[in-house]
Formats: structure tokens, C-alpha cells, sequence
């Protein structure tokens, strides 16, 4: 209620502004009747036109800042005893329970499944109809909410959650109505690294303890292969992706990227680099040549990424890299390797390499 | 109109010195780019050669666009000759005419709906889109009773454009991560552009190109005015016919394998009736010949503005076409 | 039988059209009426009557957060989005003297575009989240189409401006304004190019009353000056010779009515992103329902725009629910054929 009080008050206000203003123009309108006929409108009023019209600009800017975050504020209700406050990208939270969750990124959504929850909500996945294939059977009955950068606030709305996780680089915009909606608790960005959201979607589901297991299994598991790899981590490991027009060279700064680094694994020495990715030209076709290669293509769904990549296997240059020649360029699922970003796909990341590395 | 160079002979040398500089801006562009490759490299590419990389890229990448490049140059430019002499329009140009982005259209329409990827349906299809879009550039222009004023062609094809990229862009809404492609595609490159796709196109340019040579004394006539040049005994419909061909295969053809790429068409005519007044005999060529000259230059300066990335070449012929479109704009007496 | 209706009083009399007059009443009355409806579908469906109820404050608890949370921002942005842009293009047909006008083409969408995405390449840190709030995004992108007016309208400076050269110029920087916004999109962040490509589709979806803040007061602010403006209007599209014989400063008005233009069209972009051919299509409409005649025909094609808009986001939120599309695609897929068709009735 006192929000559209808010509105109210901020519309009499600007109204009142306004009609002033107006005023002001049926003044010079007058003016100018009852003044020169010949010259309809003299150089002064105009003069006065002007500066009318800049303060206005300038007014108008201010009012279209000012009265920003409505959204931040939480909902009072606070007598449960089993609530629980999470720090987030967007602020503080408080959450009452998660047994109606809805998740907002692809990431997110295999945070979820980990920690043994089913979202009753989640975006569509960027592959797959409507969810990839290494989730779709943990995802059976979940609804689909839009896609992670487009979102249908009524389909939230209507599952009634009680706590929804988003991202603030993909939601900024929409947090103040999910808000509205649920708790809502946002990670601050996507990036190669899923350790720090996954720690947060833990500390909002309030199963920090069986996030940190699952955190702890995989890290467990890196430490073991990296014992068992042994020489196998000198091998230079070239990351290339193909999506519909684009070849990009992945660096280290992606999923795959961090997971080869935690591994301790060698990169080419082009591609030992700390950022996120180039999208290449042919002639940086050399630039992909390493002891080991994996490409994955991303594929919309109608042939075009398909379709680059074939094009990029059979050039000449693609033929003259060494791994190539070897034999050791090996075609991986783009979803786990690359696009679904999350701690499921991450340990079917860690069995594909040690099937590739042959690690026992 | 009479340009600066006045005597027979200085044109024709001009001319030449022309080609000249075209050629040793398409050797510049095979030499130049991320990869380190000399003049050596590019001939032994040639003479002995032994697959390595750089010998790679110079046969499959660095040629090709180099050719690919002056082609679609001169294309551009000769097509914005005629139909600034056909229309008596200092502004028409294909990309004024809606012509690419209409061309474009259809191309990306046919690869999404019917799945189409064969080179020799895509240069059809090229055809069929700068056809149907300049016919109807035309329609909605000329439509009423000022006929087809500057100002009316200019909106009618703004409005085009806007219609073709917005269906454009409704086709692709379903998968937005494709976008990004299109972006880059209608934007205009020649960059990964491959030899075989110039192929079947390049006969029907290089008739067109004769054929514009053809009709210079035509178009002389007729940019008097329609009826002058029917009182000369001109057959004025059969003229028109013709030239509108020889556009849409000229536009067609350079959107169909490069996409489209603005302002080369409308721009360089201007700056060769500068160089030799308005007898078209000589505007064809010189037009030519400096189209030929502004892409390849542009392509090359593509690769090295934010070296490793490259800017598609339709970006920096906007970027460079802008002043010069906007010089031409405020010169001429529009009333 | 009269044409008008004659209003008087001491100071101020003015002529009234019934024709207009009966139109606008049922143009208001079509888009309470599909308000209403828009506000009762989507998602969770309420009945019309309980929407109604709900609007006026009384309706459950969801339904109100339903509806006045979500969908009237959602509805009352469409709407004014679509009304500022088809009176901006209304203006800029006059002032142009050409029915093919549209704001697109004096670079306003094209102008904020460049804007929006170089505020998502600039404030974008190293891990690609955004350094400011996003909500500070719709500013920028005002004040980028005013630039771009601005630009344009100095460059097509000389010694006055003709309604062609402003054209020509015009859409030549806009065709250099994508190439800069490509440009900027090819250098930025990779994650910001999808961001950049989401905004300048266009859509309205997300916004909350906060955009209406923002939005609202431009148009408002902008019917009392047109209503006094509207008879300059009138004489512009008599041309240059007739309206300075007239004793009208024609530059001067001319500049006067391109800043309305880009008040109303940079605004309605600024918040809906780049909702295409409404600017063209409601005046087109408008004039056929009541003529050229300014005074009917502003709010004619202000209400017809309107709708227009409120219909598209309509069908591009319930026709492929729960996937949203852009308002801006349904507008094109109406304005596709209706262009045809007037190709097709200049032609025989």
C-alpha cells in the first residue's frame, strides 16, 4: 500500500510541476496573439522556450533517477522461527523456507539438483527442449519460466515459490517485481569459475553443510585425478568452441578453462591466457594447434552450428594443425563442457577426461 | 559537369595509374594481417608449395578476399552509377534502394526456412531479393504525382530497409543466440569468404560491367531527362529494362557473397564525376576502378584497428562513407 | 447540419469536429476495453470483471500483485510508448511534408541504441557485471537520441534546414550509428553483446511503475504543447515558401517541433527499446479515419499507436507463453503486410 502511495504522491507532485510549466506556454502563446502580429513569435520568447525546455530536460532526468530501488524493501513478516538471512549481489534477504524453489540460470538450476532439491520452476535451458540432456531426467514435472534473459514474471508468480535465485547480470532489471513475488536472492555474475554462486545458492537453500559436501566431493575428486595424472598434466590442452559464424579459442577464464587449471593441466602458450575468450578469424586457426584438443559446438537447433563447424574441420589449415594430424582432437558435449556451467556438468566434465587421459 | 582532369590523354594515364594502385592494394592485402607473411611467402605460396601455414593462409584466405574485395567494389560502385543516371537522383545507391538489405533477406530467409546452402541457389536467391526490393523501393517511391524526388526514394528505401530488418530480425527471435550472427553477416564482410563463391556470380558481374560500358552513351542521354531522351529517339522503356537488370545483378550478386556493404555505391560516383566530369564512358570506369580501390583499402584497415579481432568491412565503409555521404548531402540543391 | 461544434468563452473559442470528436471517444473506449483485457489474460488468468475490480482496489491479494505490479506498468508503458511514437512520426510526416517519415529516420532509435549498448561496454567491469544500475540504462539511451537529433539537425544546418537534407542526413548517421554500434558490440565484453542485442529488440517486458515515472511525465508534459502548437503544425506542411509568407519563422518552428519529436520518441525507445513502425503506421491509419488536418489528427494517431502497441506486447506475451517475444516483432508483422498493401493501392 504505501508504495502506491508513493506513486500518488510522486504523480501530484510532477503533475502540479507540469501544469505550472504549462502554463508558462499558454503565456507566450498569449503573448504572442495579442503582440507582434507579423513576426508571430519574438526572439526573447524563444530565448525563454529554450531555457524552459533545457530545465525541463534536466528535471525530467533527475525525476526519472530519483525514487529508484522501491525494491529492496523486504517483506516484515518475520515470526517463523526457521527463517534465515542471506547476504546477496542486490542486498540482504530474509527467507522463510525453500520448498518452492524457482531458479533463473542454467548454473543455478544444477546448484539446486546437487543440494538434492527440485526446483518447481526453472528457465529454459540454452540446449535441449526444454532441459539438456544430462538433467532431463531429474527435471521431469519442473515448469518453464521464460528463458534465463527473458523471464515471464506471471509463470513465477503462478507456482506460488517461496524463494527464487536469479542473476543479477541476466535479472537487474525485473529484482525489484520478483521481489515482490518471493525472497529473491541474486549472484552477482556468471563467470568460468561456479564455486562462488554455487556458495550462495547453498547459503539460500540453507544447506550450506551438504553444499559444502558436494563442493568437497568434487574438489576430492580434481585432487585425486591430478595424483593420478601424473606427467599427463604437461600435455597442452586446447579449448576451441564453434557456435553459428563464430570460432572462439577458450581461455582460462571459462568453465572448461578453470576446471583444466584447477586440474593443474598445461595450455598452449597463446591460449595460457588469463581472460575469457576470442572469437577468431581463420588465419588464427594455427593459434588452436596444442597436444590435446577438445572442441564443442553450440547448436540453436537448425544446422548453422553444425554447419561451422564443418566448415572450420575440413580447411586446409584446421588439416595442418598437429593435434589434428594425431589424431588427438576429439568433438565433446557442448552443454557439459561449456554452456550449462554447473556442478553437474562439471563432474561429467571430470569423467570425460578421464576417459580422454585414460586416468584409472 | 566537367571534372578536374580535362584532356583524353591525362584520364586515360589517370585511369591507369588507377588499376595500378588497385593492384597494389590487393598484393598489400595479401600480405598484411595477424599472420606473418612476406611477398615471398605469397609467391612461393604459388610457385613451391609446401603446406605450411602461412602458404595456407595466403591461397585460402588472404587471395581470395583480396579478389573478392576489388570485385564487389567495382560491383557496388558501377551499380551506384547507373541507378543515379536511371533515377536523376544524386542519393540512389543500392543500399538507398533498400536493394541489400532486401537481397539480404531473402538470403538468410532461405537459409532458415528451406535450409538452402547451395552457392549457386544462393546467388539466385541474391537476385530474386535486390529484384523485388528495388522494383518495390521504386513502386513506393514514385507512387503519386511528384514521381520519384529525392527525398521520396531516400524515405521509401529507409523504409524497406526498416521492414527487411525487422523481419529479419522476427525470423531469428525464436534463437537469439543466432543474432549474433546475423549482426555480423548484415553488417558485410569478406572476411572467410571463400573463392568458390565469388565463382558463379563473377560471369554475370563482369557481363554487367561490360554492359554498363555499353550503355555509357545511353545513360548520357537519358540523364537529360526521360523526355529528351525519348524526342532523341531513345527507346527509353527498353533502356530501362536493361540498366534495371544490370543493377539488380550487379547488387545482387556482391550481397550474395558479401553481404551487404554500404555507402561505396552512393559515394564513389560522386568522386569520380569530380575526377572527370559526368560523361559516363569515363564515370564507369573510374568508378570502377576507385570502388575497387576504397573496399580492398578498407578490408585491409579492418584487420588492423583492433588487432586480433577483426571489424566486419561493412563497418568501415560506413565509418569512412559517413562524411562523405553527408558532404554530398549538404551540397546538393534539394528543394 | 454542421461539420463542427462551436465552443466559446470569454477569451478562448475553438472549433470542434464531431467526426473527430466521436472517433476519439471510441478510440478511448476500445483501449480502456482492451486494458482491461490485457490486464485479465496472461499467465494466471482473471476474469475481465475481477481485473476490472482489482484495478479499482478491489480485488484478492495475487490478483492485485498480478496485476498492478506486473501487467499495468506493463500495459500503460505500451500504451504511451506507442501513442509518443505514432505522434512523434505524426509531427515528423508533417513537418517533413512526406507520409514516409518515422522517427527511426531523424536517428533517434539508432541514436539510443549506440547509447545503451556504450553504456553496457563501459560500465561493465572485468567480470562482465555491471558497475551502476542498470536502471540508470533508459537515461543514457535518452540522452543519446537527443545527441543524435541534435547532431543531425546541425549537420543539416545551412542557412536553415530543408526537410530533405534533414532526411538525407538523417539516415545517413544512422546508418554510421549501427556501424559504430556493431563496432561497440565487437569490442565489448562477449556476455555484453547479448545483453547490448536483448535491449535493442525491444520490449516491455520487466518494466515496473518506476519506468512509468520515467516515461509518463515526457507525454504529458507534451499534449498541452502540441494541443497550443497544433495550428503551426498546419501551416509547416504548406511548405517553406507558403508558411514564411504566412509569417512563420519556419526554422525556428521546425527545430521546435523536432525537439517534441525527440522528446516523445527518444523517451518511448529509452524505456521500450526500439518498437518499430508505429511511428509510420498509426498516422497512416489516423489519417485515413479523419484526414490531415492536424487538430483530429494528433490524438487519433496518438490513441491508434497506443493500441497498437498494447495489442502486440498482448499477443507477444500470451501466444508462446511461457516464452516471451518482443512487442517490437509483433508490430513489424503488422506492418510488413500493411506496406504491401500500399504498394500495392499506389500501384493500380
Amino acid at each position: 500500500m504505501s508504495m502506491n502511495l508513493k506513486i500518488i504522491i510522486n504523480y501530484i507532485l510532477t503533475q502540479l510541476l507540469y501544469t505550472f510549466m504549462i502554463l508558462t506556454v499558454n503565456d507566450i502563446h498569449y503573448q504572442q496573439k495579442i503582440g507582434e502580429r507579423k513576426k508571430m513569435v519574438s526572439k526573447a520568447t524563444y530565448k525563454k522556450m529554450g531555457i524552459f525546455f533545457m530545465t525541463l530536460i534536466l528535471l525530467l532526468s533527475l525525476s526519472a533517477c530519483v525514487g529508484k530501488d522501491g525494491g529492496n524493501e523486504e517483506s516484515s513478516n518475520t515470526d517463523s522461527s526457521k527463517s534465515y538471512t542471506v547476504k546477496h549481489a542486490m542486498g540482504t534477504t530474509k527467507v522463510k523456507s525453500h520448498k518452492r524453489v524457482v531458479v533463473l540460470t542454467n548454473e543455478g538450476t544444477e546448484a539446486v539438483l546437487a543440494m538434492g532439491i527440485k526446483p518447481v520452476g526453472a528457465v529454459k535451458s540454452w540446449e535441449g527442449d526444454p532441459w539438456y540432456n544430462h538433467i532431463k531426467d531429474k527435471m521431469k514435472g519442473v515448469k518453464v519460466v521464460g528463458e534465463e534473459s527473458n523471464v515471464n514474471l506471471e509463470a513465477i508468480m503462478a507456482l506460488k515459490p517461496d524463494l527464487i535465485i536469479g542473476n543479477k547480470m541476466r535479472q537487474e532489471k525485473i529484482y525489484g517485481q520478483l521481489s515482490k513475488i518471493a525472497p529473491t536472492v541474486f549472484s552477482e555474475d556468471l563467470r568460468g569459475n561456479w564455486k562462488d554462486n554455487f556458495k550462495l545458492y547453498a547459503k539460500a537453500l540453507n544447506k550450506e553443510k551438504e553444499g559444502q559436501k558436494v563442493l568437497d566431493d568434487f574438489d576430492n575428486r580434481v585432487k585425486s585425478i591430478k595424483e593420478k595424472a601424473g606427467d599427463k598434466l604437461n600435455t597442452k590442452v586446447s579449448l576451441v568452441r564453434f557456435m553459428p559464424g563464430i570460432a572462439r579459442i577458450y581461455y582460462k577464464n571459462t568453465f572448461s578453462g578453470v576446471i583444466f587449471d584447477q586440474l593443474g593441466f598445461a595450455r598452449p602458450k597463446v591460449q595460457d591466457n588469463d581472460g575469457f575468450a576470442d572469437d577468431v578469424t581463420r588465419e588464427r586457426i594455427p593459434d588452436m594447434d596444442g597436444d590435446i584438443m577438445f572442441y564443442f559446438t553450440y547448436e540453436p537447433g537448425d544446422g548453422k552450428g553444425t554447419k561451422m563447424e564443418k566448415e572450420w574441420t575440413n580447411d586446409p589449415l584446421w588439416k595442418n594443425l598437429s593435434v589434428v594430424k594425431k589424431g588427438n582432437a576429439h568433438r565433446v558435449d557442448d552443454a557439459v563442457w561449456n554452456t550449462a556451467g554447473g556442478v553437474i556438468a562439471a563432474n561429467l566434465m571430470l569423467d570425460d577426461i578421464e576417459n580422454y587421459f585414460h586416468i584409472k | 559537369m566537367n571534372g578536374i582532369i580535362h584532356s583524353t590523354r591525362l584520364k586515360i594515364i589517370a585511369l591507369f595509374v588507377g588499376m595500378l594502385l588497385l593492384c597494389l592494394l590487393m598484393a598489400l592485402s595479401v600480405v598484411s594481417g595477424y599472420t606473418d607473411t612476406s611477398w615471398k611467402t605469397a609467391i612461393s605460396a604459388y610457385t613451391h608449395f609446401d603446406g605450411s601455414n602461412a602458404q595456407i593462409i595466403v591461397k585460402t584466405s588472404r587471395v581470395p578476399r583480396a579478389i573478392i574485395g576489388a570485385v564487389i567494389g567495382v560491383s557496388l560502385a558501377i551499380s551506384g552509377v547507373i541507378l543515379q543516371a536511371i533515377t536523376r537522383n544524386p542519393i540512389a545507391s543500392p543500399e538507398f534502394f533498400g536493394i541489400n538489405a532486401g537481397a539480404g533477406f531473402f538470403i538468410v530467409a532461405a537459409v532458415t526456412f528451406l535450409g538452402i546452402s547451395s552457392l549457386q541457389q544462393f546467388m539466385w536467391i541474391g537476385f530474386l531479393g535486390a529484384g523485388i526490393a528495388g522494383i518495390s523501393v521504386y513502386a513506393l517511391g514514385s507512387a503519386g504525382r511528384e514521381g520519384l524526388t529525392p527525398i521520396r526514394l531516400t524515405l521509401a528505401g529507409a523504409v524497406m530497409a526498416a521492414l527487411f530488418a525487422s523481419l529479419t530480425q522476427g525470423m531469428l527471435v525464436s534463437n537469439e543466440k543466432a543474432l549474433e550472427e546475423v549482426l555480423f553477416w548484415l553488417a558485410g564482410s569478406v572476411e572467410g569468404r571463400k573463392l568458390e563463391l565469388l565463382a558463379p556470380v563473377l560471369p554475370y558481374l563482369v557481363c554487367s560491367w561490360i554492359g554498363a560500358l555499353f550503355l555509357a552513351r545511353q545513360l548520357n542521354t537519358f540523364s537529360l531527362g526521360e523526355d529528351v531522351a525519348k524526342g532523341l529517339g531513345q527507346r527509353t522503356g527498353a533502356f530501362k529494362l536493361l540498366a534495371t537488370l544490370l543493377v539488380i545483378l550487379l547488387c545482387g550478386g556482391s550481397v550474395a557473397v558479401a553481404g551487404p556493404i554500404a555507402f561505396i555505391g552512393v559515394v564513389v560516383p560522386h568522386f569520380a564525376r569530380f575526377l572527370v566530369g559526368s560523361h559516363h564512358g569515363w564515370v564507369i570506369p573510374y568508378s570502377g576502378v576507385i570502388g575497387g580501390i576504397l573496399l580492398v583499402a578498407a578490408d585491409i584497415a579492418a584487420r588492423f584497428i583492433i588487432m586480433p579481432d577483426e571489424v566486419p568491412v561493412g563497418v568501415m565503409t560506413a565509418i569512412i562513407g559517413t562524411p562523405f555521404f553527408i558532404y554530398i548531402a549538404r551540397k546538393g540543391k534539394f528543394k | 447540419m454542421n461539420k463542427y461544434w462551436i465552443l466559446r468563452s470569454k477569451k478562448i473559442s475553438f472549433l470542434l469536429d464531431k467526426r473527430v470528436f466521436f472517433l476519439t471517444l471510441l478510440l478511448c473506449i476500445i483501449t480502456i476495453l482492451v486494458m482491461i483485457v490485457s490486464s485479465s489474460v496472461g499467465e494466471l488468468h482473471i476474469p475481465p470483471l475481477e481485473a476490472a475490480k482489482t484495478l479499482f482496489g478491489f480485488g484478492s491479494e495475487m490478483n492485485e500483485t498480478v496485476i498492478q505490479k506486473f501487467r499495468l506498468p506493463r500495459i500503460l508503458i505500451a500504451f504511451i510508448a506507442g501513442a509518443s511514437l505514432a505522434l512523434s512520426g505524426a509531427i515528423l510526416q508533417g513537418v517533413i511534408r512526406n507520409p514516409l517519415a518515422s522517427p527511426d529516420m531523424i536517428g533517434i532509435s539508432t541514436g539510443a541504441g549506440f547509447a545503451a549498448v556504450t553504456f553496457i561496454t563501459m560500465f561493465s567491469n572485468k567480470s562482465n557485471a555491471l558497475t551502476v544500475s542498470i536502471h540508470y540504462l533508459p537515461v543514457f539511451a535518452f540522452i543519446g537520441a537527443t545527441i543524435a537529433a541534435l547532431f543531425i539537425y546541425f549537420l543539416a544546418w545551412k542557412k536553415g534546414v530543408s526537410p530533405t537534407r534533414l532526411v538525407l542526413i538523417g539516415i545517413g548517421l544512422m546508418a554510421a550509428f549501427q556501424a559504430l554500434t556493431t563496432l561497440m558490440i565487437i569490442l565489448g565484453p562477449i556476455y555484453a553483446a547479448s545483453q547490448a542485442t536483448i535491449w535493442l529488440t525491444g520490449s516491455v517486458n520487466g518494466v515496473s511503475w518506476q519506468d512509468v515515472n520515467g516515461l509518463l511525465p515526457w507525454f504529458i508534459l507534451s499534449l498541452p504543447v502540441l494541443a497550443v502548437l497544433v495550428r503551426r503544425l498546419n501551416v509547416q506542411e504548406l511548405g517553406d515558401e507558403l508558411s514564411t509568407g504566412l509569417g512563420v519563422n519556419t526554422n525556428r518552428e521546425r527545430f521546435l517541433f523536432l525537439m517534441i519529436c525527440t522528446a516523445l520518441a527518444g523517451s518511448a525507445v529509452a524505456f521500450s527499446g526500439a518498437i518499430g513502425f508505429v511511428g509510420l503506421i498509426g498516422p497512416h491509419i489516423a489519417r485515413r479515419l479523419v484526414g490531415s488536418s492536424f487538430g483530429g489528427l494528433l490524438p487519433v494517431s496518438g490513441l491508434i499507436g497506443g493500441l497498437i502497441v498494447l495489442i502486440a506486447d498482448l499477443a507477444g506475451r500470451t501466444l508462446f507463453s511461457p516464452l516471451e517475444v518482443p512487442a517490437g516483432v509483433f508490430t513489424a508483422a503488422v506492418g510488413a503486410p500493411y506496406f504491401l498493401y500500399l504498394l500495392f493501392k499506389t500501384n493500380g
